[in-house]
């Protein structure tokens, strides 16, 4: 069964995530920039802020691909792990959806 | 990663190895730059002035005046840049003085000079002898000066000692001129013998005739024999005083006349044409020792351009230390009576405490608001920036002088700013751990970086400026501008590298523990409370609003009342807390040299009666060695029977309370009343604080008539004497001087076959000493004269003078008597000239309640209409300009009042610019063309502290105090530009207008009072500073006003501004905003 895999993950973490694709053998996916906004995800936002002036966007990177799901699973085990490392600051999400049909 | 332009930059250095080197690298460069530029205490004005003398033997001032001087000075005042020529045309000889505009080139100005005069030489009456020129500088100013005294050796033995000192100390680098003040130098003195010599019938004039043609040796060529050349050399140099005794000068009889038998030779000291002398102070341990006055002779010693003062004295104290065990003998004494290598580098070493002081303090007072690690990353960060600084100074040929380094002491708050603000951001961002701390960092950089470099070129914009500020004084505030200029670029460049260095390391670590996160309602924070209090009342009524309004318009304008009731008193520069300052005295034209040292001795022993007086020199009849004041002043130049000067040393300012200017001042009425006595005029001259002048207080008359000028002076003077606290009052007119001419009767002289020559020039050597050769001395210092003169006896009336006698052609004595009348008159007075109009100086000082010259200037205006003028003609007044024509009287005001004119003029200019300049940046920054006004509401506000604070303190409003104001400009508007920024942000976001305004002052008044926080407490150090007081107190108090002002006026205008755009009734509620992606959701839980 194939899935479509979608990564998003904070540029900061492309280096490791490129490790994890390798180490399970990922030799193909995609992989674009993407500007994210988050109003006061903490609940108080930006309002602490003493001297910036813009809100600029977070940063992020999508990847996106298509495995067998035993691999795609296999990833997102992988993910979780680094998340756990990483103590929950800003961890990598990924979502597995199904692709219904392909050519 | 992406980022931008701030964040690119952070991000090559935020994890690289490299950066610590850096760090490392910077200090060492800085520490290593500041150990090698040269230190000095004032900075280096490159003001070419020249001094031109000119001869001409006979002619009378106004001779000189219209065939001399006029021409020259028509000639000098065309060529470019020069600004001031100003002329003495004395008798017999005259002096112009060319002054070029500050800061053009030396040399190029001089070969100009030099260029125009000699190409207009030809047209120079016959007779004037060639101009000598000589250039000054202030590199001629002696930083070392060496007194030798002793009880036993007098001062012609004490000369040939320093002489040989001086041999050595010439040896050392970098010291360029010195000079040997006082002591006799060794003379062949040929006393004549009247009554001989018409015995033996010879005269004066065939005497030195014969000494001159016997003192010739000559290399007269070479003949050659087999093939050899052998060498001729002819003649005998005069060798000794027995070689001069034996010269036969005539025969008589058929017998030789030995120059012996008709005259006393004396080989030793001239006769005395000064008196120099060393005593202690009553406080000083020596005095019980040496309770007397001692002769004495000063070595004076400059350095070469650029050298460092101190390493300079400290070679050659080193050196005399060495000479002290051959070569002085141990009951001479060398005494160091002045050290500016010292003086400088104490001024030096204050001061990068002070800057040292400074950098602590404000670390303090960020760790109060970012806790300890915040405060470190700033600590660390600001020396860096300080050695780069230190760095462009050398490479910039600075010096470390008290200008230069003041500029990093006034910028020590504001440096720490842009490290502050990435700091404090990256904090904030790590705390919300959004992020991946590299990331967070790279942001954080990046969503301030714009408002960073905005902000510092706001305070670039504010005291740039200051660089076009002209005159004497602007190299004096140059550096000031630059200096700080650089300092904040390399603050700038430092925050967006190594500060995210360091802060990546240091303040991420704390918040891995930080588990525990209270929700934070900005609505409970003490800051919100208090601003919403006072604010909201003014937001809610217009008649509270207009009420603070006016309270604060009418405080402003109350403030400035201060100054016009002499409440804050404005001055130029206050006094420095110096070691030393000098007394002048000038006994009328026609006192003798002994009257005059007789005199000097009673002042001198009065002064070393006072308290704080470690020693002192006196020179009678030659000038002490030069100072900063007396380069302009010419005090070097004063020679002469009736002048005088005492140099006074006291303790050293760390070991006394009072500062110079107090001690001076309480010493002036004793000295003076002393002098009254001796109908002497003393004045007590400190070394000024800023640029020299004639003196603190000139009076320039200017009109169509010389002695109606002369008389409105006279009266100008009177007018002085009457004003309260003007004093050391004098003028540049001379006494009347008896003189007598003796003219020759052209008819009678003739008969008696005497030529007019003949006559003045027997005239010369029996009263004036004629030097008419010089001994052969391979060994001497300095040649030896030989000179001839008449007994003291023999010319001490007219009665003596009538009786020399002249051998005339026939070979008959003729008494001079015979050939003269005498006609008694006064002699004719020097005249001045100023830009090519003639000119009488009245000049004062300044000393008691208000030491400002302008005050004593205003009061004086008001008076003026006292002075009587001859009928038909007024007097004008000019403050500014000399007057445009002579065809009335005028008097312009000069000395310190044109500098201030000048500073304040320039600073004023300045100030305008900068308005215009942050004026144009915020335009830039916000797009709106009203937004601008609002926010430089703050700086006329700063004024209400600037201004209560010199009066609280006492302190005179100074040039540093208007640079404060200035720079001020500046700071207040980033602080308002803080303010209305996050305003329009909460606008944005779809917040009421009221509530945005409350949330932005309860947000930003942090790190609004923290920048606050910094300039002040920097600003502490330098509060004791005299001369940097004002720009202390204008700092303080304007930064503490002008912030809590700021704070709510500005918002306020705002909300005013704004609120007819932002009409209450519509509710603006949030539009949810389209967000792309819906990211960390689920993780968050």
């Amino acid at each position: 069964m194939m899935k479509s895999v979608i990564i998003q993950s904070a540029e900061a973490y492309h280096h490791e995530l490129k490790q994890i694709f390798n180490e399970i053998h990922i030799n193909s996916y995609s992989e674009m920039p993407v500007d994210g906004f988050m109003e006061s995800a903490d609940g108080n936002s930006d309002i602490s802020n003493w001297f910036a002036s813009s809100k600029n966007p977070y940063r992020y990177f999508v990847s996106f691909t298509f495995l067998e799901e035993e691999k795609a699973d296999e990833l997102l085990e992988r993910i979780k792990d680094f998340n756990t490392k990483i103590e929950g600051i800003s961890p990598i999400s990924a979502f597995i959806s199904a692709v219904e049909k392909y050519v | 990663m992406k980022t931008g332009f701030a964040g690119g930059i952070a991000k090559q250095f935020i994890n690289s190895k490299l950066t610590p080197l850096l760090m490392i690298a910077f200090i060492a460069i800085g520490i290593y730059s500041s150990y090698l530029t040269p230190r000095e205490e004032e900075p280096q004005i490159d003001v070419p002035i020249a001094d031109i003398f000119f001869r001409y033997p006979g002619a009378s001032p106004k001779e000189i005046e219209s065939r001399v001087m006029q021409p020259l000075e028509k000639v000098v005042a065309n060529i470019p840049g020069v600004e001031y020529v100003y002329s003495t045309s004395m008798p017999s000889e005259a002096m112009l003085i060319v002054q070029f505009y500050v800061g053009e080139d030396i040399e190029r100005s001089l070969v100009k000079m030099y260029n125009e005069i000699m190409k207009h030489m030809d047209q120079m009456p016959h007779g004037t002898s060639l101009p000598l020129v000589k250039t000054r500088s202030i590199d001629d100013v002696p930083v070392l000066g060496l007194t030798f005294w002793s009880e036993n050796y007098n001062d012609y033995d004490l000369k040939r000692i320093a002489q040989e000192v001086n041999n050595e100390i010439e040896q050392i680098v970098d010291v360029s001129e010195t000079k040997i003040i006082g002591g006799r130098s060794r003379q062949i003195r040929v006393v004549l013998d009247n009554e001989q010599m018409a015995g033996y019938n010879v005269d004066a004039l065939s005497i030195a005739q014969q000494i001159q043609l016997a003192n010739e040796q000559f290399n007269t060529g070479a003949f050659n024999k087999n093939d050899t050349e052998y060498l001729v050399e002819t003649g005998a140099f005069l060798q000794t005083a027995a070689d001069v005794e034996n010269l036969v000068v005539g025969i008589h009889n058929g017998s030789p006349v030995y120059l012996k038998q008709v005259a006393q030779i004396l080989d030793g000291p001239e006769e005395p044409v000064q008196y120099v002398s060393f005593g202690f102070g009553a406080i000083n341990k020596e005095k019980a020792d040496y309770k007397g006055e001692y002769p004495a002779v000063t070595i004076s010693i400059a350095k070469r351009r650029g050298a460092d003062a101190m390493k300079v004295s400290d070679d050659i104290l080193k050196k005399i230390e060495h000479l002290e065990k051959d070569l002085i003998p141990s009951d001479v004494h060398v005494d160091v009576t002045r050290n500016y290598g010292e003086t400088a580098s104490h001024k030096v070493s204050e001061l990068l405490m002070h800057l040292a002081g400074a950098i602590i303090a404000v670390t303090f007072v960020v760790m109060l608001a970012m806790g300890w690690r915040g405060g470190l990353v700033v600590f660390l960060s600001v020396p860096i920036t300080f050695a780069l600084t230190m760095f462009s100074y050398y490479f910039l040929d600075y010096t470390l002088n008290r200008i230069t380094l003041f500029a990093l002491v006034f910028v020590t708050g504001i440096v720490v700013d842009d490290s502050i603000i990435i700091a404090e951001n990256m904090h904030r961002h790590f705390k919300m751990k959004k992020l991946p701390f590299i990331q967070a960092a790279l942001r954080s950089i990046d969503e301030v970086g714009n408002p960073t470099i905005l902000a510092t070129f706001t305070v670039i914009a504010a005291v740039l400026p200051m660089v076009f500020v002209s005159g004497l004084m602007g190299p004096y505030m140059s550096p000031m501008p630059i200096g700080a200029s650089i300092a904040m670029i390399f603050s700038l460049l430092v925050a967006l590298t190594i500060t995210p260095y360091l802060a990546f390391r240091l303040l991420r670590i704390v918040e891995k523990d930080d588990k525990v996160k209270k929700a934070f309602k900005l609505e409970n924070s003490p800051i919100y409370k208090a601003y919403f209090k006072t604010m909201n009342p003014m937001l809610e009524s217009p008649w509270k609003r207009w009420t603070f309004i006016g309270t604060i318009t009418v405080l402003l304008l109350a403030s400035m009342t201060l100054v016009y009731f002499k409440y804050v008193t404005v001055k130029m520069l206050p006094f420095d807390n110096k070691n030393e300052f000098q007394v002048i005295i000038d006994m009328p034209e026609g006192t003798t040299l002994e009257r005059t040292a007789a005199v000097t001795k009673e002042l001198a022993a009065y002064i070393a009666q006072q308290e704080n007086v470690i020693n002192y020199q006196s020179y009678v009849g030659t000038a002490s060695p030069m100072n900063f004041n007396g380069l302009v002043r010419h005090y070097d130049l004063r020679r002469g029977s009736n002048v005088a000067d005492v140099q006074v040393n006291l303790t050293d300012k760390t070991d006394r309370k009072t500062q110079s200017h107090d001690i001076a001042k309480a010493m002036r009425p004793g000295l003076q009343e002393m002098a009254q006595k001796y109908n002497a005029n003393v004045k007590v001259v400190e070394v000024p604080p800023g640029p020299p002048v004639l003196s603190t207080l000139v009076a320039e008359i200017y009109g169509p008539d010389y002695d109606t000028q002369i008389e409105i002076a006279r009266q100008t003077k009177e007018l002085f004497a009457s004003t309260a606290d003007v004093v050391d009052i004098d003028w540049q007119v001379e006494d009347d001087q008896t003189e007598y001419k003796f003219n020759v009767m052209k008819e009678k002289a003739a008969l008696l076959g005497v030529s007019t020559q003949q006559v003045v020039h027997s005239v010369q050597v029996a009263l004036g000493g004629q030097e008419v050769t010089q001994l052969y001395a391979e060994k001497e210092h300095d040649q030896v004269g030989i000179s001839l003169r008449f007994p003291e006896d023999a010319r001490s009336s007219l009665e003596d003078l009538k009786k020399i006698s002249i051998l005339s052609m026939t070979g008959n004595k003729v008494a001079l008597g015979d050939l003269i009348e005498i006609n008694e008159t006064i002699q004719d007075k020097s005249i001045y000239r100023k830009n090519q109009k003639r000119v009488v100086y009245v000049t004062a000082d300044i000393a008691g309640e208000l030491e400002s010259p302008v005050y004593g200037i205003l009061n004086m205006s008001e008076n003026l209409d006292q002075i009587k003028l001859p009928e038909g003609y007024f007097l004008n007044e000019e403050f500014t300009q000399q007057p445009f024509v002579q065809d009335n009287y005028s008097l312009k005001w000069d000395g310190e009042w044109q500098i201030t004119y000048e500073v304040f003029r320039d600073l004023g200019t300045a100030f305008a610019v900068v308005l215009l300049v942050i004026y144009m940046l915020i335009i830039g920054w916000f797009q709106n063309f009203t937004v601008p006004f609002v926010m430089m509401i703050a700086i006329p506000l700063s004024l209400v502290g600037i201004l209560v604070g010199h009066w609280l303190m006492g302190a005179f409003f100074t040039a540093t105090s208007m640079i404060g104001l200035i720079a001020l400009a500046g700071i207040m508007v980033r602080n308002s530009i803080l303010l209305i920024d996050f305003i329009n942000l909460r606008l944005k976001d779809g917040v009421p207008l009221k509530e945005a305004v409350i949330e932005a002052g309860a947000v930003r008044t942090t790190p609004i009072l923290l920048t606050a926080g910094t300039v002040v407490i920097g600003a502490v150090v330098i509060l004791f500073d005299p001369i940097f007081q004002g720009l202390a107190i204008s700092l303080m108090g304007g930064t503490i006003a002008s912030t809590f002002l700021t704070l709510i006026i500005v918002p306020l205008i705002y909300y005013m501004t704004e609120k007819k755009n932002y009409p209450e009734k519509e509710i603006l509620k949030p539009e949810p905003k389209i967000i792309e992606t819906n990211k960390n959701k689920e993780e968050e839980k």
